[in-house]
């Protein structure tokens, strides 16, 4: 007893998606050795909140054998699609992928109705992507913040919405936010060319990151050009299952870095979350964008990839360096950035607990799901107080966003940074020769 | 339909949040690592306490409905599968350490404990917990108490049960009692001894004290390759000859190499190897040596093609990805696997084999054999899709052909995974009437009315399978 | 391997004694089936009955009720099946270990088995897990049962386990057989795993002062991967202690260990049977101490009830690397006027102590009066209603031993 599929909308994406779905679901053996990876399990101790048990969900109900959707689809969204599942997956299994799917085919079959979803899709659709406008928004944020509104808000505020509203960080003065320059030349001796992706939320939270990478790439040799035209890279749209929008912004970007692609070494990007999107878009838009998504590299993965030679000098502070899921998960990458900060001199690079779980952020999740985002943030908390460091580095702004927020609430003076922040500091003064 | 009453009373004892009734949930939780015959719990609650599995046990009876124990739900033979009128108690939010008692060697965790995390807590202290299914990133402790678990290590270090020192169970009636004590002896009968490996159906586990073992000074990883299969089983029975002990010993065979190179835990094995074998050795450095030469000269009796001892932990780790990723790797090769779980003598093994693969050449299935080899426990695994009716016949008439071939030279039909309802139906291939007897006796000591896990490990058919069709354990597979 | 069978359907006249009892026909079925009848017949008229093998520790048991006959298995003997290439064994109950350590040895093998008493006998080690030595190294006694045949108290024939070293095949039943002393079923063959013999063995002795600081240092190296066993003896008022040590390893290996433990104590070589001499001389019939009481605690309490046993006047053979403290005295005064007490309040006392270190403590034998009203093995708390419960199952008429083991059985 289950949905008949075929009283469910038959649009031909919606029908290749669950074709998709059901055949990748059938590499699942039921093993179970994803279950101590997945921080909503470990939270609830519940099946249904496990990738496994997800999988069971999503392959019920795709095979007629589940009538429970309304689950499937709080279950495809309490997941905080951190993937660390599939580094523990023996089969195999591409469960982000499945659960992109999932939630776009959740969105698809349960019409929106809700204020909140409403809201979520205009702004992720009409606002984020577009510079001006996200522009515009974080400006007024800015002067709330200088004016002191936001404190005022916050205790005003339903609970819910106060805690998302703590989760802003300082936004950046205006200096910050301006845009980079669209060229860069090499520092000394050129070795090549890159492309900066700037992404959206970080250009206007994280500005100084962006142009720190700039920086670092330029002194390591390589010239930086940064596009004029890019866009959003359509994660969190995917992420909150509107592929189709997703595909729109991969294929302008994939058009507006396919312009440069021939005359550049990679594509830099600095935000895990990004980077991770922009290699899977075939997942939206096959082969289109295939030259693109092969390359990209993460800031990171690239100057230790080239074996950058910057002349460094101390930071003599005691660092954690907190993996980023999308980094570690989704593509594989932890060793680089190690070694990139164990490259500067007097760094001590201290251990904490688990680093490569997640810390809670994934895109706008603190934001729609707060308490099992605060719940999963806790024992990362735990672990980054116990080794006690005086900065703590990660490679995507919403994690850094989270653990900053996280770790002021806990009373802690430790600094986050990305560590290519930490790159631009330590080889400045040697750079302005 | 679940009445009302009964789900207010399990809510309002494990709270809202901890009582599952929801379509949806009912679904996954409805079997456990093996996916046949699955069947929907009434209501699944996830207590955190003894008090509250003491209080649910009693609700059940007063509400006249069965429970069944689960712990992460990783078992091979359906032990956590609910049954007809019941619901599921899992355990696994009762996953703290409790205590670890450095000097006497001994920790005592709540059950829900997930066996790797419990080395993990004691590895600082040069301890570890020395059971190590190869599920043990997820089974918890008191899964493995309820199945006798074992693994890899069995060889040298033995199974659960040699490790478990006291328990506290809740028992069917609802009161709650300890057996054993810190140093695993004590005055009457060994009822810690029988609870180990009683698949749930004497009570719930909701403490155990447990034996931790001193981390071996050295250990040495060697790979082996050999033509084939055989010719692997044959230097298995030299190692044992030789009087060397290796702390594990496991064989993996052509099938097997080829998905697991196909698959993400390539280990950089040569895909024309016949089979491979791992050895680990560990002990006093100064002993290894001797060991490892021992190890060389009964391989090369049995003409091995080529033996890499690991230089460091990194490449320790990729010589055993070769096994543990093997399961996981054939999940590539087909929708369905069906794992045998077979031990034999490790004499009979060359004979055992060749037996296997001729049974499942003759019914046109796939297979893939792992195994720990210097037990004599097979793991041959078929390849099948559940939803091609005559295939799941296939399987499971050759699954019977291979269990009787095993018994048949004095092995068992279970060396790990246990009886469940999987291999309830093959007891009779072992024990007689006489023996089935003595068991339910001790059985209906501590589970009289039979509200605890019924309808596991005991057949309830007199006959053996075959003489009564009706009893056949797979026909309540869905065959869609 | 017992060779007189003779007609054991026929009773010998012969009487036994033990606590609480005694018999005057004893029965010595050569065959399964012989036992099987015997039984069935006892039965059919509500008759209990002695089950006796070797005969070395009968007086270890609680008062015997209506015992009418013995039933000894030792013409029960033989080893039926000898898998050298495997490392298994199959012996019948009568089958005397040390015969049977005689026969894997010739193979390079050896039984995982270490009961004192050189007339012990496969079911009588399984039947009471009867612990030596060397136990260190074996593990358990049901550590090295695969699998066991038995007799029921009906005559029932029925079997558990099997012959295979890894094996979950429904309900591990011979850990119940294994130490209920005969009082669920009568052990008729064992499958029994065996060990390779180990490359080389040596024997140590040395003396040591009998202060914490030497006993802790001595328990703490009996873990040692080479130590097979380790004895620390002693008596009240003697000057030092006594420690026996035996290992086994490859000649590097005990090359490493000898030098760790010289550390501790001047050790010099010793006989290699020391250690078995030691274990043997743990019985009744070799200790002629009219009490003996076996305890074991934790490793980090086993000096303060090694303390408490001395200043109760006991000499004292400790496996520091097992926790057990086997105690023997009542005979003679010690020095300073110390006497064993084999009151009740004073046995229960030390029993007391023992279980407040962790474990437990064992009467094993005691004078005439020590078993009125005394549990020898003790109770383990809240168990007796399932204790009572198994045994109604499996002997509701009270054939087996009846009154021998715990309470409730």
């Amino acid at each position: 007893m289950g949905t008949d599929p075929a009283a469910l909308p038959c649009t031909p994406l919606a029908s290749r998606l669950r074709a998709d779905i059901h055949a990748a679901t059938l590499d699942c053996v039921h093993c179970g050795l994803c279950l101590q990876s997945c921080p909503t399990y470990r939270v609830t101790g519940r099946e249904t909140s496990s990738p496994r048990g997800r999988i069971y969900l999503m392959r019920g109900h795709a095979e007629g054998r589940l009538d429970d959707p309304a689950l499937l689809a709080e279950e495809a969204f309490l997941c905080l699609g951190c993937r660390a599942c599939e580094t523990a997956c023996p089969s195999g299994v591409r469960y982000g992928e499945i659960l992109e799917k999932t939630r776009a085919v959740v969105r698809m079959e349960q019409p929106e109705g809700r204020l909140a979803r409403a809201l979520e899709r205009f702004v992720l659709r009409e606002i984020v992507p577009r510079r001006g406008r996200l522009g515009l928004v974080v400006g007024l944020l800015a002067i709330v913040q200088r004016v002191g509104l936001d404190r005022l808000a916050q205790r005003v505020l339903p609970k819910r919405l106060a805690a998302s509203a703590a989760l802003l960080p300082r936004i950046p003065v205006a200096s910050e936010r301006r845009r980079m320059p669209a060229f860069t030349p090499a520092i000394g001796p050129r070795r090549g060319r890159v492309a900066l992706f700037e992404g959206c939320v970080m250009p206007e939270f994280f500005g100084r990151v962006n142009d720190a990478a700039r920086l670092v790439l330029a002194r390591a040799g390589y010239d930086v050009v940064v596009p004029e035209a890019q866009g959003c890279c359509g994660a969190l749209h995917a992420h909150a299952g509107d592929l189709e929008r997703a595909a729109v912004l991969a294929r302008a970007n994939a058009e507006v870095f396919g312009a440069e692609l021939a005359g550049i070494d990679a594509v830099i990007v600095t935000s895990a979350g990004c980077s991770a999107a922009l290699r899977e878009q075939e997942h939206w838009i096959g082969g289109d964008g295939a030259a693109f998504a092969g390359g990209v590299r993460d800031v990171l993965e690239f100057l230790d990839a080239v074996g950058a030679r910057l002349e460094l000098s101390p930071i003599p502070r005691r660092v954690c360096y907190d993996d980023p899921c999308h980094l570690i998960h989704a593509q594989g990458i932890a060793a680089a950035p190690r070694r990139l900060l164990a490259s500067i001199p007097k760094l001590e690079l201290v251990a904490h607990r688990n680093p490569e779980a997640c810390c809670g952020a994934a895109g706008i999740y603190n934001l729609t799901h707060p308490e099992m985002s605060a719940s999963v943030l806790a024992p990362k908390l735990d672990a980054l107080i116990d080794v006690d460091p005086e900065i703590v580095a990660t490679a995507n702004p919403g994690c850094a966003m989270q653990l900053a927020a996280g770790l002021a609430s806990r009373g802690s003076a430790a600094r986050v940074v990305h560590p290519i922040e930490l790159l631009e500091e330590a080889s400045r003064s040697v750079a302005r020769g | 339909m679940t009445s009302a009453p009964f789900l207010a009373r399990l809510r309002k004892i494990v709270g809202e949040s901890n009582c599952l009734a929801r379509e949806g949930e009912l679904f996954a939780y409805e079997c456990d690592g093996l996916t046949l015959s699955p069947k929907r719990p009434l209501a699944v609650v996830l207590p955190t306490t003894t008090a509250e599995v003491a209080e649910i046990v009693r609700a059940c009876r007063e509400f006249g409905v069965h429970f069944v124990p689960r712990g992460a739900g990783t078992g091979l033979s359906g032990g956590a599968h609910a049954t007809e009128n019941s619901i599921l108690i899992e355990c696994s939010r009762m996953n703290r350490i409790l205590e670890i008692d450095e000097g006497n060697r001994v920790a005592v965790v709540q059950p829900g404990v997930v066996n790797a995390e419990l080395s993990t807590a004691v590895a600082p202290l040069g301890l570890f917990y020395a059971p190590d299914p190869s599920s043990q990133q997820a089974c918890t402790i008191g899964g493995n108490v309820a199945e006798n678990s074992g693994g890899p290590h069995t060889l040298k270090y033995g199974t659960t049960t040699n490790h478990i020192l006291a328990l506290e169970m809740v028992l069917p009636d609802g009161s709650v009692e300890r057996f054993g004590n810190r140093v695993g002896e004590g005055p009457g009968f060994d009822f810690v001894g029988a609870i180990v490996g009683s698949e749930g159906t004497l009570g719930i586990v909701t403490e155990a004290t447990v034996r931790l073992t001193a981390i071996p000074a050295g250990v040495e990883t060697l790979l082996v390759i050999f033509d084939d299969v055989v010719a692997a089983c044959r230097a298995v029975g030299r190692v044992i000859r030789s009087g060397v002990v290796p702390a594990a010993l496991e064989i993996v065979d052509r099938r097997t190499i080829e998905a697991v190179e196909a698959s993400v835990y390539a280990a950089g094995l040569p895909v024309t190897a016949g089979a491979v074998l791992i050895v680990e050795l560990d002990g006093l450095p100064v002993n290894l040596a001797g060991e490892i030469e021992a190890i060389r000269t009964a391989c090369a009796a049995e003409n091995c093609q080529a033996i890499e001892i690991a230089r460091d932990e990194a490449e320790r780790k990729r010589f055993w990805r070769a096994r543990k990723g093997a399961f996981g790797a054939m999940g590539r090769l087909a929708p369905d696997l069906y794992v045998h779980d077979a031990v034999v003598p490790r004499i009979h093994l060359p004979a055992v084999l060749e037996k296997v693969c001729e049974i499942c050449d003759r019914y046109q299935l796939k297979l893939a054999n792992v195994f720990h080899a210097g037990d004599g426990n097979l793991h041959p695994n078929i390849c099948f899709d559940r939803r091609n009716p005559d295939e799941l016949v296939r399987v499971m008439a050759a699954g019977r052909e291979i269990l009787e071939a095993c018994v048949a030279v004095g092995g068992v039909i279970t060396g790990e995974h246990g009886v469940g309802v999987e291999k309830r139906d093959y007891m009779h291939l072992v024990f007689g009437a006489a023996d089935l007897e003595a068991m339910i006796r001790l059985r209906d000591t501590f589970n009289p009315d039979g509200v605890c896990n019924p309808g596991k490990i005991i057949p309830t058919t007199r006959f053996c399978v075959e003489s009564n069709p009706k009893a056949r354990g797979y026909d309540a597979v869905p065959l869609a | 391997m017992s060779q007189d069978t003779g007609h054991s359907t026929g009773a010998a006249q012969e009487r036994i004694e033990v606590p609480g009892a005694s018999v005057e026909r004893v029965h010595r079925p050569a065959e399964v089936s012989e036992l099987s009848s015997l039984l069935a017949e006892r039965y059919a008229r509500s008759e209990g009955v002695l089950v006796c093998g070797g005969r070395t520790r009968l007086d270890f048991a609680n008062r015997a009720r209506r015992l009418s006959a013995a039933l000894s298995l030792d013409a029960l003997s033989g080893v039926d099946v000898f898998e050298p290439d495997e490392g298994v064994v199959h012996a019948r109950a009568g089958t005397p270990i040390r015969a049977l350590q005689a026969v894997v040895a010739a193979e390079g093998w050896e039984l995982p088995l270490d009961p004192p008493g050189a007339a012990t006998t496969v079911g009588g080690a399984i039947a009471s897990a009867s612990m030596g030595p060397r136990s260190q190294a074996f593990g358990r006694v049901a550590d090295a049962v695969l699998g066991l045949e038995l007799v029921g108290a009906d005559g029932t024939v029925s079997k558990c386990g099997g012959r295979v070293v890894k094996n979950v095949t429904g309900y591990d039943m011979a850990k119940l057989y294994t130490g209920s002393f005969g009082s669920l079923a009568v052990v008729t063959g064992a499958w029994l795993r065996l060990r390779p013999q180990p490359a080389c063995r040596e024997t140590l002795v040395g003396r040591i002062g009998r202060d914490r600081e030497s006993f802790e240092r001595i328990r703490e190296l009996a873990w040692t991967s080479s130590v097979r066993a380790c004895v620390w003896s002693e008596a009240p008022g003697a000057a030092e202690a006594e420690i026996l040590v035996e290992l086994s390893s490859s000649e590097a290996g005990l090359r490493h260990d000898r030098e760790l433990l010289a550390r501790a104590c001047d050790f010099e070589s010793a006989a290699p049977d020391a250690i078995d001499r030691l274990r043997d001389a743990r019985t009744h019939a070799a200790s002629g101490e009219p009490i003996g009481i076996r305890a074991r605690v934790v490793a980090t309490r086993l000096d303060e009830l090694r303390r408490i046993f001395l200043e109760a006047g006991f000499a004292v053979s400790i496996d520091p690397g097992l926790g057990i403290v086997t105690a023997r005295g009542g005979g003679r005064e010690s020095a300073g006027d110390r006497v064993c007490r084999a009151d009740r309040a004073s046995l229960l006392r030390l029993r007391e102590q023992a279980i407040a270190c962790g474990g437990h403590a064992s009467f094993e034998w005691l004078p005439a009066m020590g078993y009125e009203a005394l549990d020898v093995f003790g109770e383990a708390p809240g168990t007796r209603s399932l204790v009572a419960a198994l045994k109604e199952r499996f002997d509701p008429r009270q054939i087996l031993n009846p009154g021998r083991f715990v309470a409730g059985t």
